[in-house]
């Protein structure tokens, strides 16, 4: 109603006047001066146009009383009763205010308000008093890209408005947590922080409903599991109210501190520092620490020591040492390690059974103090005399008899047959087992056999003779290890044939072999094996000539190399090995049905040995029998132990 | 050179045979004769287990004469 326009610029024209319309005729023209009739064309635009104001063509300030015809609701301009206004509803600007008179209720920002207030946005109050139920929220700005539900501690301000970043356990710059981000926002972009209340919306599948949830050790990270090691701090912030991988929703809580008592890794104590704050060390080393720099005083101590504990448990006095606790209370004193004991403090004598063997040296006996007289019978045995602890020197004539003597220098095993043993086949056959016992005593013996074979040939042909037939007789040997002995280098000398050669090395070594038997080898075990066929002793230059049998390198396998001999060619135990009876006997029966008788010497050392050796004797045909028959009519002889 | 065989009875006859050869190496031949006495065992034909070794000697017709040395009898 109080208004002024005052906008010049919408000065209202009027419109040009237009002719009459058609319709009206000549009368209606010359009777035109006595009615009025305007006709407006477009005027209703013209005004509406004129008559629009804006906010500018309003005058500031407010209207004075003076300028209202009243100042209350009245019927008409003498009523001057004051009356209330009664509105059934009311819609300010669409929604900035709603009054729902159905529902009595007001909405702002809403039409559709669901409680007695219902504001769509920020509320800001001076005080507000009554319950409170939602979610507590701050604003804040991003310190880095966040993540709905990524949860955030205070990491600075910019301007007044603080600053968040994703909280980590593992780094106490970034602890305590204050809340989760509400929304997925980039760095530097404004958001809101739940600090306490349900933050829905958030994927929570990897949980359960009811789990509480901590802040993890990976930055913006929750976790339903407290994070351990004294290297994380624990804050629980949150519990999931749904699980879901979308509609998610968690109630957040504790925000803003971590645990009073942290975690304390294991063998650690919480202890207070010098600052009278707590701080963890290692139980073992702060007792041990302290055990150090506070001895354990006797006063302190209960019970006693165990001498195991004692770096040093004996006691030495007096060249005598003696040792603490109960192993050494009998003999209660040792004088083993006594020194300087005076013999006059020896009363008594000393028993024969209290010198123990070997006490007595001979550097403790004057020359001659003890005289033949003084030794009784056998009072000397031999148990009490080193070897070679009699020289010869000392032995008077005719002083030792055989009676003093034990044990043979020889001892001869003989044997012999009586029956008959017809050999009828050209394979070998095994015709006798004389064995050597074994060498009394346990002594080493050289071990040999001496025998002779009477073999009978018949030659039953009654139209021709037998002539040059082939036979031999084999000495073997029970094989008992594998291994020879070394000879020393060899040295090649001369080559009788192609297949032979002589070698020598130096000194003696010919009583080391065993005569026509065993083999030759570059290595203990017999590695290049030629079979051994003589030996002889050299004094002028004290070599050892030997033979040896190979093919094809006979000359070369032995020169200048260590080579080793065995009697039994490095056979392994148990193998019986022949002497090298290769070269065959040869015996002629110049008449029909007539019979040649030959008698064979079996002369044999088998080498040194402290067990018993077992022997064989083999018989061989090594031609046709044909027309022949073979008799052993006799095998006599002896082995022997040579001591 | 050494061979390593055995001596098996065949109609009553001793028959030679001679399962492998080696050069003049007696740990090698000492193996042999083992493992020959182990494929051999329970053989009942077997009479002898033998090694014998070629020393450069032939016959009268160029023939090797081996000259057997050792023996094991069958387990």
């Amino acid at each position: 109603m109080a208004t002024k326009i005052r906008n010049s610029a919408k000065t209202f024209v009027v419109p040009a006047l237009p002719q009459p319309p058609t319709e009206y005729n000549a009368s209606y023209m010359y009777n035109k001066d006595l009615v009025l009739r305007l006709y407006f064309k477009e005027i209703d635009e013209a005004l509406r146009q004129a008559l629009q104001f804006d906010t500018s063509d309003i005058i500031d300030g407010s209207i004075p009383d003076s300028k209202l015809e009243a100042r209350y609701l009245r019927k008409d301009q003498n009523d001057t009763t004051e009356y209330t206004l009664t509105v059934g509803g009311l819609v300010v600007d669409t929604d900035t205010l709603y009054v729902d008179a159905v529902n009595n209720r007001v909405g702002i920002l809403t039409t559709t308000p669901s409680e007695a207030l219902d504001v769509v946005g920020n509320v800001q109050a001076t005080e507000f008093i009554g319950d409170l139920r939602g979610a507590v929220v701050f604003k804040a700005k991003a310190g880095e890209d966040l993540t709905k539900g990524d949860v955030v501690y205070i990491s600075g301000i910019s301007g007044n408005t603080t600053v968040v970043s994703k909280a980590d356990a593992n780094d106490s710059a970034k602890m305590p947590a204050f809340g989760l981000a509400a929304i997925t926002v980039s760095n530097n972009a404004s958001l809101e922080v739940y600090t306490f209340g349900t933050l829905s919306g958030i994927d929570t599948s990897s949980y359960s409903e009811g789990d509480e949830l901590f802040v993890g050790t990976t930055a913006g990270a929750l976790v339903s599991t407290a994070p351990t090691g004294e290297s994380s701090a624990v804050q629980k912030i949150a519990k999931v109210t749904r699980s879901h991988a979308s509609a998610g929703s968690v109630k957040v809580m504790g925000a803003g501190r971590t645990n009073a008592t942290p975690n304390l890794n294991n063998g650690n104590i919480f202890m207070g520092d010098a600052s009278n704050i707590a701080t963890t060390v290692s139980f073992d080393t702060k007792v041990g620490d302290y055990i150090t720099a506070n001895p354990i005083t006797n006063a302190q101590l209960a019970g006693s020591i165990e001498n195991a504990k004692l770096s040093n448990s004996t006691v030495s006095y007096g060249g005598v040492q003696l040792s603490l606790g109960g192993a050494d209370a009998t003999p209660a004193f040792d004088l083993s390690d006594a020194t300087n004991y005076p013999t006059s403090s020896l009363s008594g004598t000393i028993a024969t059974a209290q010198i123990a063997d070997d006490a007595v040296t001979n550097t403790k006996l004057a020359d001659n103090s003890v005289g033949t007289t003084q030794l009784g019978d056998f009072i000397i045995t031999t148990n009490k005399l080193t070897t070679n602890a009699v020289a010869t020197a000392k032995i008077a004539d005719d002083a030792v008899t055989s009676a003093k003597i034990s044990g043979p220098f020889s001892s001869k095993h003989a044997f012999s047959t009586t029956g008959t043993q017809s050999i009828s086949t050209t394979s070998a056959v095994t015709i006798y087992e004389p064995d050597i016992p074994a060498p009394p005593g346990g002594n080493e013996a050289t071990q040999s056999l001496n025998a002779a074979i009477r073999v009978r040939f018949y030659n039953s042909s009654s139209s021709s003779i037998k002539e040059n037939h082939q036979w031999n007789i084999k000495v073997a040997i029970k094989s008992k290890t594998n291994a020879g002995f070394s000879l020393g280098t060899a040295t090649y000398s001369s080559s009788p044939s192609s297949y032979n050669a002589w070698y020598y090395v130096s000194g003696d070594k010919t009583s080391s072999f065993a005569s026509n038997r065993g083999g030759v080898g570059t290595s203990s075990t017999g590695a290049n094996l030629g079979a051994f066929v003589g030996v002889y002793y050299d004094s002028v230059n004290d070599r050892t000539y030997f033979r040896v049998s190979k093919f094809p390198d006979a000359t070369t396998a032995y020169n200048g190399v260590e080579v080793f001999y065995s009697t039994v060619n490095f056979a392994s135990s148990g193998t019986f090995v022949n002497d090298l009876g290769f070269n065959n006997q040869y015996v002629t029966i110049g008449s029909t049905t007539a019979y040649q008788t030959i008698e064979l010497p079996l002369v044999f050392s088998f080498g040194r040995s402290t067990t018993a050796t077992e022997t064989r004797i083999v018989f061989d045909h090594v031609s046709s029998i044909t027309n022949l028959s073979t008799v052993i009519t006799s095998i006599s002889g002896y082995v022997e132990n040579t001591v | 050179m050494i061979q390593i065989g055995y001596t098996k009875i065949v109609a009553n006859e001793p028959v030679d045979v001679v399962d492998s050869t080696i050069e003049d190496d007696m740990p090698a031949a000492n193996a042999a004769l083992a493992t020959l006495q182990t494929s051999l065992s329970g053989r009942t034909d077997i009479d002898t287990l033998f090694m014998q070794q070629y020393v450069g000697e032939d016959d009268e017709d160029g023939n090797r004469i081996y000259n057997k040395f050792a023996f094991l009898d069958p387990a």
